[in-house]
């Protein structure tokens, strides 16, 4: 009994300092609040939208985030109704509603913003729910969205009211897909798009609220290498698109 | 008091075993980070041991030398046939026996990554791994 246990003590021993020096495990701060005990199912105060096309793709979760997805042969209205009704207030915060989103805080913690998506796929609509810790500070704007692609890179900046936040917006696809995407989500948010810059490789926009018309954003892209490529057979160097996020009195200029 | 060379056979079993831990050691950590909660952590544990068998052999490389250490000592052992406490002789023959399957699948994994990169360097444009 002794050698039993000295073997399977002094093996998980090993194992767990292996892995800790390693760096196999999560090293960001244990989940809490919406991203904690899901078990497959939705956060808390969040419902599942019924019914669904079958083989939807389920829901994921990483650091800081949560993302579902589903397919559901109702129109785009329907859904957005559904969630505009059943949004838990207690919990979740509803900030703007429109066409095709909805954003939303969390009440807990406003730095997590989160949101619906409804698109309209021809014969059916793909919904996604998605969350993101995005770090924000005290007195960032609370009705300022965010979308599902964004993930917060460092904490933002206050420099005389105007926060400024870098978000990375994913290694695959143009930049100007999240701008366009965003321009929507800030569109039924209750913010103006009052200009867009189209070109291919630095695409941006401007916005305005429409409650508080002092209150601007200036919305800038690029691609950003983070780790160049070690010039072996396996190609690894690793980029992703940056978001330059200003918002505040006078962000625009 | 016990003399590490009395517990050989028992530290090179534990060395072949370590490698065999580090799935399980994995899926409770990113059980704890999900909540801590019994299910968060039943549920790391098992999709970390599901992954992937090319990515066992790649998480645990560094344990690899223990692992062949210890159950090569185990495997020596064996061979001498000198008499020995049953203990001795059942702990070298199960770390022999871990083993194998362990350096079977390192085996595989390495020559899968072999062919691969014979396959890029006879390709005519070459190709790369992205990660």
């Amino acid at each position: 009994m002794r050698s039993v246990l000295f073997v399977g003590g002094l093996s998980f021993a090993i194992a767990v300092v292996y892995v800790v020096a390693a760096g196999l495990a999560p090293t960001g701060q244990i989940a809490t609040g919406p991203f904690a005990n899901l078990h497959g199912g939705l956060p808390a105060g969040l419902p599942a939208y019924v019914p669904q096309v079958q083989g939807s793709p389920g829901g994921s979760s990483g650091e800081g985030r949560f993302e579902w997805n589903a397919q559901t042969p109702d129109e785009t209205a329907k859904v957005l109704h559904f969630y505009e009704q059943n949004i838990d207030g207690k919990t979740w915060t509803v900030t703007g509603s429109g066409d095709k989103t909805i954003s939303f805080y969390y009440r807990a913690a406003p730095g997590i913003r989160g949101g619906v998506v409804a698109s309209d796929s021809g014969r059916s609509t793909f919904i996604t729910l998605w969350m993101t810790d995005l770090k924000l500070p005290a007195g960032y704007p609370l009705d300022f969205p965010s979308t599902s692609r964004a993930r917060p890179m460092g904490a933002p900046t206050n420099v005389a009211g105007v926060f400024t936040a870098r978000w990375d917006v994913g290694s695959v696809g143009a930049p100007g897909t999240f701008v366009d995407d965003f321009a929507q989500v800030l569109a039924d948010s209750g913010w103006d798009v009052t200009a867009r810059r189209t070109t291919r490789e630095t695409p941006g926009l401007q916005c305005r609220s429409r409650s508080s018309p002092l209150v601007t954003c200036a919305v800038t892209t690029k691609y950003e290498i983070t780790k160049p490529s070690t010039g072996r057979v396996v190609y690894d160097a690793v980029g992703t698109f940056v978001a330059t996020v200003r918002v505040g009195q006078g962000a625009d200029r | 008091m016990t003399r590490v060379t009395d517990a050989r056979h028992l530290i090179g079993l534990s060395f072949v075993l370590s490698a065999y831990w580090v799935p399980v050691v994995m899926g409770i950590a990113w059980g704890v980070w999900l909540g801590g909660d019994p299910i968060s952590i039943g549920q790391g544990i098992g999709l970390s041991v599901s992954q992937g068998w090319l990515e066992f052999p790649i998480r645990t490389l560094p344990l690899a030398p223990l692992v062949i250490g210890g159950a090569g000592v185990a495997a020596l052992q064996l061979l001498r046939r000198a008499p020995r406490p049953r203990t001795e002789i059942v702990a070298d023959k199960l770390a022999v026996a871990l083993a194998v399957p362990y350096v079977a699948i390192l085996l595989y994994a390495a020559a899968f990554y072999v062919y691969f990169i014979i396959a890029c360097r006879l390709a005519p444009r070459g190709c790369s791994l992205i990660l």
